[in-house]
């Protein structure tokens, strides 16, 4: 009897709760609705900014905060003709959509636009209403997924860093590989095949172990180490064939310098070396060719042409007679070196190349081009143009370009450039997207941005990847690096691929019987 | 009962006062620096690996550390916690034949707190494991087998919430020892108590299933802490090269020989707890006497045991005091430590703390109490702060130049992962890039709130503003830094380039704006003349009132024993604020002219007769005379020296010249 009585005043208690908690909604509801607003011809201060972008119809609810005074926040989402479709309040001006309203509302406004209004109460119960936002939603969707590196500003040395997927249609993240599982090794440069998250290479530098660099194609894993004697430089950045069996992959030495004053990032890089070469996933053959590794040029940031038949990559002169021993010798030519953006004609099948050619020569544009990505119909290619050196990370003047590869003339971007550094940039498998990663913020801290490319190559206003927390971004102290779109998800096991990286043991790449003379007489570095 | 509240009562007041007026709980904050944001996805990140629960309330009792008065207040309530549950506890295992051995804890915590360096997280720690002991100790006198389930349970629980595997999720080497301690304290605490309670007829029963449940849950924590090492650094112990390198990697992965040696004394232990509680069933069977002794008043004394009961009542009771105080004391014991109850340590704590808080003054009289004997290289960065930004002028500001080693100033510049003084050191410096590049090294490793302040601090002078904002919007989680951080995030909204704001505009004046690549990256491998040059000529080109650069650049050439560059840069010390030539570089003067230098600009400032008398002295001596003749520091006639041992011609002389002799 007694323990009855419990039970039922407990689910009393429980329904009191219920009741109280939607009174309470509903007074909000009621407190926060505006009446007779004081209509305002501005937009409102909001941050991400998505006035007047152009959104793909599958992106998350696109959350912001009003940078407006006031003590209520409310906030109409509009279909195309005025219909409300939506509504969300606020107190601190974080405005949080909610998320069914928002697909259901996407769901049927591909090619339309929608237009969110908000509102804001000041401390005398005075509403002010401000010009709505339009956004046009895309009949085209953006690839589902977003794989990027999260890390802080690193210098010399770092601690945590990871690599993560996020689905873009929601806000979901989940961890591919955190260096923590790996001996806190630097995990760097993942790289995918033709927007394919099931074909995956990733760098890592092991403590243990040395560099190597993992390969997850086919539900299977593979770890090996691309130097040899005769190349004992490690693979940097790389990218994948379309045939899925041949990777291209420059070898550099890299070395980072500091700047004591005059710029706002003291951090920066020069290539004391780089080359390009092969490597054949399936014999394990490596191949170089005195083409794209010449002992007198700077050849890196290789990128296969959709269609398998060209290797694109940025080549500069070396500026000095003989390959400097250290920074010292390197570092004091750091502001000449540029890099021209070249082509240069593959056949898979014999693994041959034949013809460089220069595709814009840096002594003619003025400025150093590198990260080339080719558009999946092979009609475009986007780089990034910058001051100097291969290494635009680091330079507020780096921006993104777009080379018409028909008629093969060259323009900035200036729809979606910025005054600080605008790179990393990856094409939507459908070539309506890009994402690229844009230190316009914060000036130091990179976030990945969208842009929705036409049929005439136009891009439109970036959209910031939205948070579910509105003010994600106001407190967010690391860098989204190196963004990738994808359209199916990584599909590798954490625990399987951090077992791979943690054993001692890997592939070598096969030495090349033929090819490129070595420029360096350097013993392959121990791990 | 009365008495026993007004005892307690009185301890209590007392511990109040000695850790409101004796005690500086400030320095223990800062000390200890613990991490602490107000953040709902910080608590959720703190709770989540095992040992979060103590890790997060020690950094909560950090915060309160921060006032005075509200350490103290947190002590006391803490020490009273204390006092109410080991009191529970002794009772519950002891009786009342010893009630002051309650006090024994509350003694331990005031001796901690006395050190002032200690881990925060070991008092919650210790409050957990006396809650759930006297959990333990209240059950009913249920069935053995029921006991030693909620036993399991509870030791399970201890472990999640006080010693559990951290190094997974960060490297914290204190837990390495405090994991061990605690669990054997813990079991040992258990097994007293089953071996006291346990009724004749079961004694049988719990040889199979007492010892293994009071032993089970620390082993199998500890089985679990060592596996999941072993998987997540297992790629270390393949790389091994030797089988040794492999096990010590196994025992302690990432520590140093010390932990080591106590990890391995930790397993000795438990090894050596298992084979005793054996020993003790053995014993037991074939002794009704000696469980006899220790069984509860409940249970029916044979012939014999009675005699023998208070004795092993206290020997228990001791047993777990010592226990209790060995698992507060000795994760917080390191025989640097011992030195930390010495004013020297206290005093070097303030000073940071001081200087840190901006005020110069309180650190320079804290200084001025220091023996000569007490200047470490971290205070003299401080010391050198507070000098250039308070403008006063000591005559012992390059009083370190004869420390054994000695500290030259551009050590601090060397490449290295650095301390928050060495950052502000550069700030000060004009050298903003360098600070920003050590800060990131820093931080790679910690989000301590003074680094998330220096950081923004550093973006703030650079006009990075957006980038201050960040870590200027972490700092409003911060209890302590909101209020500073809230401030400039205000006054950012005003004017994102704070050109009304002295501090920071003081800072941009200072901050170097020439681009200077060479420089920075030689700085380590060059001849000593080039980096001083470097580091610290740059920034007084730049601003020729940066004290803080010429203070280093004029010790650097007092270190290197180069007259002449003091010489040359006497010009430097008016704008900097100087009115007198301070006393080390008026000897060097002397040198200097001694040595045939001629034509220094004096900017107006004058040589002391005083000074150039005792130079005279010096070069008067026989050993001065005589010096070529010197062979070793033992032909020195110290007395006739001692006089001169802070004087820039003793480093001179017997320092630089005759090769390092001394």
């Amino acid at each position: 009897m007694k323990q009855n009585k419990k039970v039922a005043a407990v689910i009393v208690f429980a329904a009191l709760l219920s009741v109280i908690g939607l009174i309470v909604r509903a007074l909000i509801y009621i407190n926060c609705r505006p009446e007779q607003p004081v209509r305002i011809n501005a937009p409102a201060r909001i941050f991400p900014d998505y006035d007047n972008t152009v959104i793909p119809p599958n992106i998350a609810p696109l959350n912001f905060v009003i940078k407006e005074p006031g003590q209520r926040f409310y906030v109409r989402v509009l279909d195309q003709e005025g219909g409300l479709r939506g509504q969300a309040f606020s107190r601190d001006g974080r405005i949080r959509i909610p998320p069914k309203t928002w697909r259901r509302l996407l769901q049927n406004a591909r090619g339309k636009s929608i237009s969110l209004e908000p509102f804001a109460r000041d401390a005398a119960g005075h509403w002010r209403q401000f010009s709505p936002l339009c956004l046009r939603v895309a009949p085209e969707p953006i690839d589902e997924y977003l794989i990027y590196r999260l890390i802080y500003p690193v210098y010399n040395s770092w601690s945590k860093m990871g690599i993560y997927q996020r689905r873009i249609s929601t806000f979901k993240q989940t961890e591919i590989l955190s260096n923590t599982q790996v001996g806190r090794s630097c995990i760097n440069c993942h790289t995918f095949s033709a927007n394919q998250g099931d074909r995956m290479l990733l760098q890592v530098r092991h403590p243990s172990f040395g560099p190597s660099m993992i390969i997850a194609a086919g539900g299977n894993l593979k770890k090996t180490d691309l130097r040899t004697k005769l190349y004992p430089k490690t693979p940097t950045y790389t990218a994948w064939h379309p045939n899925g069996d041949i990777v291209a992959f420059s070898q550099n030495k890299i070395q980072q310098f500091f700047h004591s004053g005059g710029r706002k990032d003291p951090r920066d890089v020069v290539d004391q070396e780089s080359d390009l070469a092969i490597y054949n996933i399936r014999d394990g053959n490596l191949t170089y060719s005195p083409k794209i590794s010449r002992s007198d040029r700077l050849e890196t940031w290789p990128e296969w042409s959709p269609d398998g038949k060209y290797l694109y990559f940025s080549s500069a002169k070396t500026p000095w007679e003989k390959t400097p021993k250290n920074i010292l010798g390197a570092f004091k030519y750091w502001p000449i070196i540029k890099y021209d953006l070249m082509r240069i004609e593959f056949d898979a099948a014999t693994n041959n190349f034949r013809q460089v050619e220069t595709l814009l020569d840096s002594r003619k544009t003025g400025m150093s081009m590198s990260q080339p990505r080719v558009s999946p119909d092979g009609r475009r290619l986007i780089f990034v143009g910058h001051d100097y050196g291969s290494f635009p990370i680091f330079q507020e003047s780096a921006n993104l370009w777009m080379l018409d590869l028909q008629t093969k003339k060259a323009r900035p971007i200036s729809e979606i450039n910025s005054d600080r550094t605008d790179s990393w940039h990856s094409w939507s498998s459908n070539g309506r997207w890009i994402v690229f990663s844009s230190k316009r913020d914060t000036g130091r801290l990179s976030r990945p941005y969208f842009t929705y490319i036409d049929t005439k190559g136009q891009a439109s206003k970036p959209v910031l990847l939205p948070q579910k927390d509105p003010a994600f971004y106001d407190y967010f102290p690391e860098n989204f690096n190196r963004p990738e779109l994808s359209a199916y998800p990584v599909p590798v096991n954490q625990k399987a691929l951090a077992q791979v990286i943690n054993r001692p043991d890997k592939e070598k790449g096969k030495e090349p019987v033929t090819g490129a003379a070595p420029r360096s007489d350097e013993p392959p570095s121990s791990p | 009962m009365k008495l026993r509240l007004k005892q307690d009562a009185l301890v209590l007041l007392c511990f109040f006062l000695f850790a409101r007026f004796a005690l500086d709980t400030r320095l223990i904050y800062e000390a200890a620096e613990p991490v602490f944001y107000l953040r709902w996805d910080f608590l959720i990140s703190s709770l989540r690996p095992p040992g979060g629960l103590t890790v997060f309330i020690g950094a909560l009792l950090g915060q309160l550390m921060a006032s005075r008065l509200g350490g103290a207040l947190s002590l006391t309530v803490l020490a009273g916690i204390l006092l109410f549950l080991s009191d529970r506890v002794f009772r519950l295992f002891a009786g009342r034949r010893i009630p002051f051995v309650r006090y024994v804890p509350l003694l331990t915590l005031t001796a901690m707190a006395g050190t002032y360096i200690f881990a925060l997280e070991a008092v919650p720690a210790v409050l957990i494991l006396l809650i759930l002991a006297g959990l333990y100790l209240s059950l009913p006198k249920w069935s053995l087998p029921i006991r030693s389930g909620i036993l399991a349970i509870i030791t399970a629980l201890l472990y999640l919430a006080t010693a559990g595997v951290p190094d997974l999720f960060q490297f914290h080497p204190a837990f390495i020892f405090q994991a061990p301690f605690f669990l054997l304290g813990w079991a040992l605490l258990c097994l007293g108590f089953e071996l006291r309670r346990t009724l004749p007829g079961a004694r049988k029963k719990a040889c199979f299933l007492l010892m293994p449940a009071v032993v089970i849950g620390p082993l199998a924590g500890e089985l679990y802490f060592r596996a999941a090492l072993l998987w997540k650094w297992h790629a270390l112990f393949s790389g091994a090269k030797s089988g040794l390198k492999s096990l010590l990697l196994l025992l302690a992965p990432g520590l140093t020989f010390w932990s080591t040696i106590l990890t391995l004394a930790m397993y000795a232990s438990v090894t050596a707890m298992v084979v005793l509680s054996f020993i003790i069933q053995r014993a037991q069977l074939r002794s009704p006497k000696f469980v006899d002794a220790l069984t509860a008043d409940g249970s029916p004394p044979l012939p014999g045991a009675q005699k023998n009961k208070g004795a092993f009542r206290l020997l228990g009771t001791m047993a777990t005091l010592g226990l209790l105080a060995g698992a507060m004391l000795l994760p917080n014991w390191a025989p640097h430590n011992a030195i930390t109850t010495s004013s020297a340590f206290k005093r070097w704590l303030n000073i940071e703390y001081c200087v840190r808080k901006g005020q110069y003054g309180k650190a320079l009289n804290e200084a001025s109490k220091l023996e000569p004997w007490q200047f470490d290289s971290g205070v003299l960065y401080d010391i050198n702060l507070a000098l250039s930004q308070s403008g006063w002028f000591l005559d012992d500001l390059f009083i370190w130049i004869n420390r054994t080693p000695p500290t030259q100033p551009w050590q601090i510049l060397e490449f290295n992962q650095g301390n928050s003084t060495e950052i502000t050191t550069y700030i000060f410096l004009g050298r903003i890039n360098d600070a920003e590049r050590l800060a990131y090294e820093l931080r790679s490793s910690t989000q301590k709130p003074g680094l998330i302040w220096q950081l923004a601090l550093i973006h703030l002078v650079k006009d990075d503003y957006e980038t201050a904002r960040i870590y200027l919007n972490m700092l409003a989680d911060n209890p302590l830094y909101r209020r500073r951080a809230t401030r400039y995030l205000d006054l950012l909204n005003r004017d994102p380039h704070l050109s009304d704001v002295p501090e920071i505009k003081e800072l941009k004046t200072r901050m170097l704006t020439e681009d200077d690549i060479e420089q920075t990256i030689t700085y380590q491998d060059e001849t000593d003349n080039v980096i001083i040059k470097d580091l610290f000529l740059k920034p007084l080109e730049k601003d020729p009132s940066n004290r803080l650069a010429l203070d280093y650049l004029l010790g650097g050439f007092l270190l290197q024993g180069n007259s002449s560059a003091i010489a040359n840069n006497i010009y430097r010390l008016p704008p900097a604020g100087y009115q007198k030539l301070p006393l080390l570089v008026q000897e060097a003067l002397l040198v200097y002219q001694y040595q045939g230098g001629r034509d220094v600009n004096m900017a107006g400032l004058k040589l002391d007769p005083r000074v150039a008398t005792s130079f005279q002295e010096f070069l008067n001596l026989d050993i001065v005379k005589n010096i070529k003749q010197l062979e070793s520091a033992d032909d020195l006639d110290w007395q006739a020296l001692e006089k001169f041992f802070n004087t820039y011609w003793f480093h001179v002389w017997f320092r630089l010249k005759e090769g390092g002799r001394l």
